[in-house]
């Protein structure tokens, strides 16, 4: 208990090892009583935890974790983040119903170490909620019916999305993590069954988002500056999935009526304002084994999507994307490759965006010393705006059911138009070491 | 001359029953009646060195319709594989098809293909293998029964087993297989696992055996790594065969739902 109080303390301890290594001046008398009062109130939830984590009961599984990450720039060699989190997972099950939560609590204590972010980034990462689910599910004899906050994936993609339309992005570490990491859970109601074969779902989202882009002043800034005004996105969305195994093969249609969670700007009364459009997907994805490899295919077809040109003017037009993806696996290593592409049909060079943006994936995944370590080395790169790469090593080291240290090398570069390249100069060095309970 | 025929037929058949082709027996052990169906819950022990982890999983298989059977694997703890699933369809071998196979992690959230060419791979962090995991294939190997021993007080037909291509060495890891089979329970007691220079790199012994509604059944399965110095052994408890399965709790849609005990406990309260 007293180790884990000491470490409960880790914002203290973490701002004076920062300030051994990066100089900065003692805390004055103010600062060290909020960093006490807050190593009080993490010390007061690690024990609450504690006692979650010692409860138990036949129908019940509860499982908390904490978890302390940081994150360097390599360019500048400064500390860019460095979050404490308390997470819950609960499930409750009874014959017919479940209730399943999945959250934590985040304290970004860089906004103590350094001021160089700015207000709008403080307000919205300084603490923070984080949602993976919420939810309550009714099991029929035939069917199910899930209602809360939700992550619905679709499709075959990995880190990719051309299907995969549902739930926004938070964009707040850019696409430095897994894709279900920043996955925005939203509430839905799922209604799934089996019927003529086929499985299906059908979905309708309550309460609709978009992607979060990150404002001027933080990390990875992408709100577009010097527009204050937004739009929410107000209608509900829909969508239909029926999935089917056929000569050997995993298939999947799709259909989703629902928001682009990309904003398109308009300007009412000649003032500068971000907006969401609706638009129809139609789908299909899929999968299968051809000799030593696993073929996955996604098409999809968004019908009136928004986009702006360049004198502000927004202009309806279909898309269509691709994805082709293969897997090869070699003892306990994945190796992954994708290519996947857009192209909008009535595209002109007046748009502010491509006509076609292909992107390249390549990875391998491999477990070592009896899983005890995950190593990933994946490249992505998105050929279109001069070109961009992003090269990243994640390593996971689990000793044992309790422990995980985590470090990831993310490198950008390319040209500073590009997606990727943009960021050039935000190289990274990322650490995160978990104990759950 | 037909009592000369008839007397000839009579003594092959002796000699059959004497001494019994290697196919033959592994034809019985993998034809094996392990009923129509069966659930068990199991414990996966990863011993390496000092340290040893543990994985609880749930398993649910049955046939379906003489030409296939389904099997769902479910891990239920610790924290780090809870929700882990598989889901794997083994074709009868006369079929000639490969496996299909599915795996389900909840960090990504779906449901994923997987190749069945090649089962080297590591099953959760243990020495055993996918391939270890597998049904007999009889066809994959050309067997010789090179003669009879007495192995875990038992007597056992011992068979060596030659893969009969580069493709069944790259799917398995193994140039030469070694099998003790129970002359009378018939099922494998041990192996030996040989690499490309001939020498046992693995055993798996089956250390348990026990008669559950007359089937004879391992309930404890454990391999050694002889080159890396580890060991792995599966606990099977609450076997139960024959329970009537609901079709659905072995589909791919199955896999991101949990699936325990207590799913198919009011099935198995009805059947007995």
């Amino acid at each position: 208990m007293l180790h884990w109080l000491r470490c409960g303390l880790t914002q203290q301890l973490l701002y004076y090892i920062h300030t051994l290594f990066f100089h900065l001046p003692k805390p004055d008398q103010r600062t060290k009583m909020l960093i006490f009062k807050r190593a009080v109130i993490g010390a007061i939830f690690i024990a609450s935890m504690i006692v979650v984590a010692n409860l138990s009961a036949s129908d019940l599984y509860l499982e908390t974790a904490i978890a302390s990450h940081a994150g360097i720039g390599l360019g500048e060699y400064q500390l860019t983040t460095q979050v404490n989190s308390g997470r819950l997972k609960a499930e409750y099950e009874q014959s017919t119903w479940s209730i399943k939560f999945d959250g934590r609590l985040e304290y970004d204590a860089v906004f103590d170490l350094r001021s160089s972010y700015s207000d709008d980034a403080e307000d919205e990462y300084r603490a923070r909620f984080w949602l993976d689910d919420g939810y309550i599910t009714w099991q029929g004899s035939v069917f199910e019916l899930t209602l809360g906050y939700q992550k619905i994936v679709w499709g075959q993609a990995d880190d990719l999305r051309v299907v995969d339309v549902i739930n926004p992005l938070n964009l707040k570490d850019f696409v430095l993590f897994d894709i279900d990491e920043y996955r925005i859970s939203l509430p839905m109601l799922r209604f799934e069954t089996a019927f003529a074969g086929w499985n299906w779902q059908a979905l309708g989202v309550l309460q609709t988002k978009p992607n979060h882009l990150p404002p001027q002043g933080s990390e990875f800034p992408l709100s577009p500056p010097n527009i204050d005004k937004e739009d929410t996105p107000g209608e509900s969305e829909y969508g239909l999935r029926g999935q089917v195994f056929w000569l050997d093969t995993d298939i999947a249609l799709y259909s989703f009526r629902g928001y682009f969670d990309n904003p398109v700007v308009i300007f009412p009364n000649g003032e500068a304002r971000l907006t969401y459009k609706r638009e129809t997907m139609w789908g299909a994805s899929a999968s299968r084994p051809l000799s030593d490899l696993v073929v996955r295919a996604e098409v999809a077809q968004f019908v009136g999507r928004s986009f702006n040109d360049v004198s502000g003017v927004v202009t309806n037009s279909d898309v269509s994307q691709w994805l082709l993806g293969l897997d090869y696996l070699y003892q306990d290593w994945l190796i992954t490759a994708q290519v996947t592409d857009s192209y909008i049909h009535d595209w002109t060079p007046l748009f502010q965006v491509n006509k076609s943006e292909p992107l390249y994936t390549l990875s391998a995944d491999g477990r070592l010393f009896s899983d005890m370590i995950n190593l990933r080395f994946a490249i992505t790169h998105a050929d279109y705006d001069g070109g961009g790469l992003l090269y990243q090593t994640k390593l996971a080291y689990r000793p044992n059911q309790h422990w995980e240290w985590r470090a990831h090398l993310d490198i950008l570069s390319g040209d500073t138009t590009n997606f990727l390249g943009q960021f050039r100069d935000r190289d990274r060095l990322w650490f995160a070491l978990t104990y759950t309970f | 001359m037909r009592y000369i025929l008839v007397g000839l037929l009579l003594f092959s058949t002796a000699i059959n029953a004497a001494n019994p082709s290697a196919d033959s027996i592994l034809e019985r052990v993998r034809d094996f009646d392990d009923g129509r169906s069966y659930s068990a819950t199991a414990f996966l022990r990863i011993k390496d060195k000092n340290r040893v982890r543990e994985r609880e999983f749930y398993m649910l298989q049955k046939d379906i319709e003489d030409e296939q059977e389904r099997q769902v694997i479910y891990f239920h703890a610790p924290a780090d594989v809870r929700g882990v699933s598989f889901l794997t369809v083994n074709h009868k071998e006369h079929l000639n098809k490969a496996d299909n196979q599915w795996i389900y992690f909840p960090a990504f959230r779906k449901v994923r293909r997987i190749g069945s060419n090649d089962k080297r791979g590591s099953f959760m962090g243990s020495v055993f293998n996918y391939a270890d995991l597998d049904k007999v294939r009889v066809t994959d190997y050309k067997n010789t029964l090179i003669g009879e021993d007495n192995v875990m007080g038992r007597q056992a037909w011992l068979i060596e087993r030659i893969p009969v291509s580069q493709a069944v060495i790259n799917k398995t890891g193994y140039h030469k297989v070694k099998v003790w089979i129970d002359k009378e329970r018939e099922l494998s007691l041990q192996q030996h696992y040989y690499n490309e220079k001939d020498i046992v790199f693995k055993t798996t012994q089956s250390a348990e055996i026990e008669k559950i509604q007359n089937i004879w059944t391992v309930t404890k399965f454990i391999t050694r790594d002889l080159e890396k110095n580890k060991e792995s052994e599966i606990d099977y408890s609450e076997i139960i065969y024959n329970i009537p399965v609901d079709e659905k709790k072995l589909s791919e849609r199955s896999l991101s739902k949990k699936i325990n005990y207590s799913d198919v406990n009011p099935e198995i309260n009805a059947s007995r």
